[in-house]
């Protein structure tokens, strides 16, 4: 038996230990020989060593990974927990709970002060105590060099293209409400993230290559800016084009089997990435809902698609095909508006929708609409149905201002 | 009750704007430092760095202002996406920094460490019961302890090294609650720019580091190490403090301030004025044994700092139990005749000068 075993034998019973009793031994190893307790949970102990002070220099080892890795301590159906960060549990007896997450705080340097006036003398420490409180300071490099990048390392700044803060005058309240709240909190702490979006051949190539943010933001938000709880079985998703402008932000369902990421991402989404960095969506401070106007659609430059609402109804996004997204309302299957998706190649393949040709291109929203059914035979003609049908008692049917450049820059030749 | 996975995210949502702000803005310092910290581009470092500059330059407290023109304080800037990443991950974030800042002072290289809640929200929000929570559980995920009006301790180590083998030695550390509120209220010596922080700073391993420092500068001073640190706090830190505290004056909106001397049972007689004269300069008029002020400036978080009913200083009850004699009671017999040894001057020994710049 080595030295700091006998040390360690002085508080264990010579019989069998329960599980229960090891705390007690090593609170009591603690209060009796400190310098034994942090050589234990440093060092450990010899294969040879009796049973009980193997248990207790495994506890003493799991103690000292908590108190490094940082831990809980919680009530479970048998009594309490431990419970570290990296996923790891030892437990604890209920009765003892209060005594461990003291002597945890106490063995990690945490105190309550009972005595004004800070402390000038200071104590003597043993080099044991020394390193269980601190990792070796050649291990501790590594971790140095990665929270020295971390902390130089500048956020991801997304921001939203003036033109498409314009078009929020015309959507439904609820859509610049979810920017301000749902989309800005889910770029704060992505569930997931992908780099590219999946909009098919033809498509333009910054938003081939945007982003998608997706998130569990905790509340969804309607046309009056009060937030209620987020929907159950939604994630809120965020697109952006790749240098960061966000073109849209919605509800989607999320894949029951992955938890924070939706539906069909090999069909939605590029790879996803292992995303550390921080990230700001940062709006302007003014930014206010507008008056919803179903008789206005509009064009997103930056995401190259046309945005139609029929209502205002709160509603998520529901993929057709590469070429159409449909919003529906929460809840429910009600088409409340929708999404055409790739203009720049739709007016490329079918000029006849272009209606009027000059600085800027006028464009039929029914067209582009209808084009999105060509090359998707699978597609089910009912939704165009219903929102063609739902504009039967208009005037005039929608139309959008597409500016050249966008397009030339993607995949339109002027005519 | 918020959800425990993510209550500072919903502790922070809850906050409501102070409205008291709306006519009372922030002083142009903190507004300069706040342009960096809300800048949604600027990285955690320099956020960090920025918060350095303004406690070099306006920190009441000057060995936190010392510290900070050396760069020897460690920071842990806690951002939205942290409060978005949910508390474990806050938890973490924090103990892998309290870690580093374990690491640099076993060296000496640091003794000082600052837990910075970064938001333009918190800063903007009314000083209330929503954000006493949020700084209780701060708190908590720092030091596993969340009352408030209490004395929460963290500890430092410092390694000393000897002629062929090292000793450590450790100090308890309080926490310190600082924030945005502070700034133009009663309590303005615990302003801060960014929102909400926690400041330990341990005086007694900062004068050991510098004494170890002078001792291998000069070997023959070991003689009387066991004196040096002692002698450094009567010389050194005692002025300091006091001068941190500062004399009473018409209309300051500061918390605690320093009593002319002789009110206090403590405030006996040696040393005599000429003696105190030569080491408190301007100060001497004052105890060096006691000061008062309107709250515990070794609690952590007191509670007062959040009573939206405390709007003006004359409201608020005095309090005269804070005491220096800490820094100079275990030998109050050498303190007394101040005779005890030569005074360990820090700018002859090169360490350190008043403005923080080193000789």
């Amino acid at each position: 038996m080595t030295t700091l075993e006998k040390r360690v034998s002085v508080v264990l019973e010579k019989g069998k230990v329960s599980p229960d009793a090891l705390w007690q031994a090593l609170i009591e190893l603690f209060r009796r020989d400190r310098e034994a307790f942090y050589l234990l949970a440093c060092d450990g102990v010899s294969r040879a060593a009796h049973t009980n002070i193997r248990k207790l220099a495994d506890l003493a080892r799991q103690v000292r990974n908590a108190i490094r890795r940082t831990y809980q301590v919680t009530s479970t159906e048998n009594g309490a927990a431990v419970e570290l960060a990296s996923g790891e549990s030892i437990p604890v007896p209920q009765n003892a709970r209060a005594e461990v997450a003291q002597f945890l705080l106490e063995i990690d340097g945490k105190s309550l002060g009972t005595v004004a006036g800070k402390d000038y003398e200071g104590s003597a420490a043993s080099e044991a105590e020394v390193r269980f409180k601190l990792a070796d300071a050649s291990q501790w490099a590594a971790q140095r060099e990665q929270l020295r990048k971390d902390r130089v390392t500048e956020p991801f700044v997304l921001r939203v293209d003036q033109s498409d803060i314009e078009n929020l005058r015309f959507q439904p309240a609820y859509v610049t409400h979810g920017l301000l709240n749902c989309a800005r909190k889910t770029v704060l702490g992505p569930t997931q993230v992908f780099m590219g979006l999946q909009r098919g051949e033809g498509s333009c190539e910054d938003v081939q290559d945007g982003w998608a943010f997706c998130g569990l933001p905790k509340q969804a938000f309607g046309n009056d800016g009060l937030g209620r709880p987020g929907p159950a079985g939604m994630v809120y998703v965020v697109f952006a084009d790749k240098d960061g402008f966000v073109f849209d932000w919605d509800w989607v369902e999320e894949n029951p089997g992955e938890p924070g990421c939706p539906i069909d991402r090999d069909l939605r989404f590029g790879n996803p990435i292992e995303w550390k960095r921080d990230a700001v969506l940062d709006l302007p401070t003014d930014l206010r809902p507008g008056l919803f106007d179903a008789s206005r659609a509009c064009y997103s430059e930056r995401g190259d698609c046309i945005f139609c609402y029929i209502s205002d109804e709160v509603a998520f996004a529901a993929r057709i095909n590469p070429d159409l997204t449909v919003f529906r309302k929460l809840g429910s299957d009600t088409i409340t508006g929708f999404k055409v998706k790739n203009l720049g190649r739709i007016l490329r393949e079918d000029k006849s929708i272009i209606l009027e040709d000059g600085r800027e291109l006028t464009v039929s929203v029914r067209g582009a609409l209808l084009a999105t059914l060509k090359g998707h035979r699978k597609t089910e003609v009912k939704v165009y149905e219903i929102i063609i049908e739902s504009w039967r008692t208009r005037v005039e049917a929608p139309t959008v201002r597409v500016p050249r450049r966008g397009l030339g820059k993607a995949v339109f030749q002027p005519s | 009750m918020p959800d425990s996975a993510w209550e500072v995210r919903d502790l922070v949502d809850a906050l409501e704007p102070d409205p008291w702000r709306d006519s009372n803005p922030f002083s142009s310092d903190i507004e300069d430092c706040h342009r960096v910290l809300f800048d949604p581009a600027r990285s955690v470092q320099a956020k960090a760095d920025a918060l350095n500059e303004w406690l070099a330059e306006f920190q009441p407290c000057l060995f936190g202002q010392m510290e900070a023109k050396q760069g020897r304080i460690a920071y842990c800037v806690l951002t939205e996406s942290d409060f978005e990443r949910g508390d474990n991950a806050i938890r973490l974030k924090i103990e892998l920094e309290r870690q580093d800042w374990k690491h640099r002072a076993l060296s000496g290289d640091s003794h000082g460490f600052l837990i910075v809640a970064v938001s333009n929200r918190i800063a903007r929000a009314r000083p209330g019961e929503p954000l006493l929570r949020l700084a209780m559980r701060l708190c908590e995920l720092y030091l596993g302890r969340t009352e408030p009006d209490k004395i929460h301790l963290d500890d430092l180590v410092l390694k000393i090294h000897l002629d062929e083998k090292s000793e450590f030695r450790t100090w308890r550390v309080g926490a310190n609650y600082f924030s945005s509120q502070g700034d133009g209220r009663w309590w303005r010596d615990h302003r801060i720019p960014g929102g909400i922080t926690f400041s330990m700073n341990s005086v007694g391993h900062m004068a050991r580091t510098q004494v170890e420092r002078a001792i291998r500068r000069n070997p023959g001073a070991s003689l009387r190490a066991p004196n040096l640190s002692h002698e450094k706090l009567v010389y050194w830190a005692l002025p300091k403090a006091m001068k941190t505290i500062g004399p009473p004056s018409v209309g300051s909106t500061r918390g605690t301030w320093l009593v002319e001397r002789g009110k206090f049972p403590e405030d006996r007689v040696p040393p005599t004025f000429e003696q105190r004269s030569n080491y408190f300069g301007d100060l001497a008029q004052f105890s060096e044994n006691r000061y008062t002020g309107l709250y515990h400036t070794d609690e952590t978080i007191p509670t007062v700092y959040f009573d939206e009913g405390l709007w003006r200083r004359e409201d608020i009850r005095e309090r005269d139990d804070l005491y220096f004699t800490y820094l100079h009671q275990r030998t109050d017999q050498d303190y007394s005749s101040m005779a005890l040894g030569e005074a360990f001057d820090v700018e002859h020994e090169g360490v350190l000068k008043e403005d923080g710049s080193q000789r």
